[in-house]
């Protein structure tokens, strides 16, 4: 033990003589914890998530919320591919204080998913809408169809799916069009149009880890895990989900006693609120670390609406940065760990963005992660910097632990037959009314409209125009993508997205310039179906900003 | 227990121990007293009335902000009733909402129970055109 006391005590006086930044102290926070992970027995992994109210204590607060089985965020899912999802996804949803929910019976949620517009019609002004749910596994390139990954079911209080979601595995010889789900880091959520955002603020979302080659590369095995779940709980001052109409407001007014923690948003009614940034639920914990430990933390941004622009930071003017190499982006490998410099290519996270790196800190002493101030276009500019835990180092130093250089070849279309698609689809929106409204093609989302369709078994290239000044995360569900240009420019090393944050528009001479991307993606050959892409800012999403998007099979459009 | 978890601990405890920020938990912000009310509940289709806003209710003890889209229009108090205006800023917003360019920021404080009114006006009208350039807010102070 006396060995310690060396670095414990500069520990201390480095905490003492206040290296902390302004608007970024670092605490001996909370301790780091991660949620309970549930495995397959055999291939087949099933788990019953009741979806109820629950009580969870936030930074000394008691917030009652939607939760996946009382916990925030739920619990993590651990796969192979091949394997099967079995999710009993039970809706118990009540309001807070209100009537408890009906009985429970099983639906034939697949069935009553195949006519979406006899119950996907209620409107923002029905507090009921709230109360409705389903589950979409974000990331994973399985069927939307039937009780599978299908956005159109709806569930409403009282009513149980079981889902039934296969995970492509290998098949021989390999298809480029029927590969196996990638090894990484994927996550769960609800999808239901117009409950979305409310529901993702209130917590509800989980992670899904696929396991497989990345984990067996022996830079990357010999690191220590580590999940974290980035969430933004926005409570009002009863602790819960404000009920009232979100309004977009400048997220930096100075109506808050403590500098950057206001809210960019009120409702109709106005009520006060805070929102929470935590990780796996937990307020600013601490995480700690070894000397010369490699890490591989996977990181989700499963907040409705915050951009994260991630920055690890040593609280001394003379530590030692910290060291951060990306291994994966939205559960796809790189081809190679590329080193984080936090000024020229900082990680970046937009909803729904995840990423896995490796993180090695050479000394003793404490950092603070935080989200820099962002501007993702909302009203009244950047969103302001907040702190979200303290890493600490300590403890016995670790040597030999590498980094890892190579990784895994990314799947490759540059020989592929390209189809582009000929008209662009674009991206506008307004928020000067309430409900404010997001477009795409001019359009909000309707379950019954005309779907864009896609033919499966081929690699398509789209052209995304984004008319605002918001940056839209666009995601398409089941097929990633690479962005293979972006305002005119080559992107020179295309890597694959399950979600991108489209740039915003800018004014040339008094004149609004829009952006401009080209993204290609292989549809899969063996999944057909309706399902959609939309902006992740959840709260877009539920006002309109979704599209349907079909898989089709060659000459059925 | 981690190997780990020891070494966090002293840290936790060494630091309270010579009065540090340390407590076991970070503190949480305050819990919020702010009201905050835009032009979207003056317009259609929050309101049936352009310029007359969704009544609001308000505790005595709290702050009530007003955000405005402006510039080149300006926005003014032209009455208060039951609220005294405390401060103002301008801040930009370049880009967001069609011909304007600033948010325009009011903070009001409740002077007594009852029922309180602001009327705001646009100089020239343009977001509240439909309503002679005025917005007139309605709240209950409980």
């Amino acid at each position: 033990m006396s060995g310690r006391w060396p670095w414990l005590i500069a520990v201390a006086l480095l905490w003492q003589i206040g290296f902390a930044q302004p608007g970024a102290p670092a605490h001996a926070g909370a301790e780091f914890r991660e949620p309970p992970v549930i495995r397959p027995q055999g291939n087949v992994l099933n788990v019953s998530l009741n979806v109820a109210l629950g009580r969870n204590v936030i930074a000394g607060r008691t917030l009652e919320t939607a939760t996946y089985n009382g916990m925030i965020p739920g619990p993590t899912l651990r796969v192979r591919p091949g394997d099967r999802l079995a999710i009993a996804l039970i809706n118990n949803l009540s309001q807070p204080g209100g009537p408890p929910p009906p009985p429970q019976k099983v639906v034939n949620c697949g069935a009553q998913a195949a006519q979406p517009e006899a119950r996907g019609r209620a409107g923002h002004m029905d507090p009921g809408v709230s109360l409705l749910t389903n589950i979409h596994t974000h990331g994973l390139q399985v069927s939307p169809q039937g009780n599978a990954d299908n956005p159109y079911i709806t569930l409403t209080p009282g009513e149980t799916c079981d889902y039934s979601i296969p995970i492509p595995g290998a098949v021989v010889p390999p298809d480029p069009y029927r590969p196996p789900q990638p090894a990484g880091l994927f996550w769960y959520h609800p999808h239901r149009h117009m409950s979305t955002s409310k529901q993702s603020w209130a917590g509800l979302a989980g992670a899904i880890i696929v396991e497989g080659d990345l984990d067996r590369i022996p830079e990357v095995a010999e690191a220590k895990e580590r999940l974290l779940v980035l969430q933004e709980l926005w409570v009002d001052d009863k602790g819960h989900v404000p009920a009232g109409m979100p309004v977009p407001v400048a997220g930096s007014s100075g109506t808050q006693p403590v500098v950057g923690t206001e809210v960019p948003f009120t409702t109709n009614p106005a009520v006060p609120t805070n929102i929470y940034y935590t990780i796996n639920g937990v307020y600013q914990p601490t995480i700690p670390i070894q000397p010369g430990e490699t890490q591989r933390w996977r990181i989700l941004n499963a907040s409705p609406h915050r951009v994260y622009q991630l920055n690890l930071k040593p609280n001394g003017p003379r530590a030692m940065p910290a060291e951060m190499y990306q291994i994966a982006q939205d559960g796809i490998t790189l081809g190679e760990a590329v080193k984080i410099d936090q000024r020229k290519n900082p990680i970046v996270m937009a909803p729904g963005n995840r990423v896995e790196i490796i993180v090695r800190i050479a000394a003793t002493g404490t950092y603070t992660l935080a989200a820099m101030a962002y501007e993702q276009g909302h009203p009244g500019g950047a969103l302001p910097a907040v702190t979200l835990a303290t890493v600490a180092s300590g403890g016995p130093v670790i040597t030999g632990r590498r980094i890892p250089t190579t990784l895994i070849p990314a799947p490759d279309v540059s020989r592929d037959t390209i189809q582009p698609r000929a008209e662009p689809i674009v991206f506008s929106g307004n928020v000067l009314t309430a409900p404010v409204q997001f477009f795409i093609d001019n359009q909000m989302f309707a379950p019954d409209m005309k779907p864009i369709t896609g033919d499966v078994g081929t690699t398509a290239e789209w052209t995304l125009i984004n008319n605002d000044v918001f940056q839209h995360p666009f995601h398409i569900h089941v097929n990633p993508f690479q962005v293979v240009e972006i305002n005119g420019k080559k992107v020179e090393r295309p890597i694959w997205w399950d979600t991108f944050m489209l740039p915003p528009k800018t004014a040339v001479n008094g004149t609004d310039v829009p952006s401009r991307i080209k993204i290609r993606m292989r549809f899969r050959s063996d999944v057909t179906g309706k399902t959609v892409f939309h902006c992740h800012f959840l709260p877009h999403e539920d006002n309109g900003m979704m599209s349907v998007f079909e898989l089709v099979t060659s000459g059925t459009r | 227990m981690s190997a780990a978890r020891p070494w966090l601990m002293l840290v936790a405890t060494a630091a309270g121990v010579v009065g540090l920020a340390g407590s076991g938990e970070s503190q949480a912000p305050p819990i919020s007293k702010a009201y905050i009310f835009s032009q979207a509940i003056c317009l259609p289709p929050a309101t049936s009335t352009p310029g007359v806003c969704v009544a609001q209710t308000v505790p005595r003890q709290s702050t009530v902000q007003i955000q405005l889209p402006g510039t080149p229009s300006r926005w003014k108090v032209v009455a208060q009733d039951g609220v005294k205006l405390k401060r103002m800023k301008v801040i930009p917003d370049p880009l967001r909402i069609a011909g304007t360019s600033e948010i325009y920021i009011f903070d009001f404080g409740p002077t007594r129970r009852g029922t309180g009114r602001i009327t705001m006006q646009e100089s020239p009208p343009f977001l509240a055109k439909q309503s002679k350039g005025r917005f007139t807010y309605t709240v209950t102070i409980e």
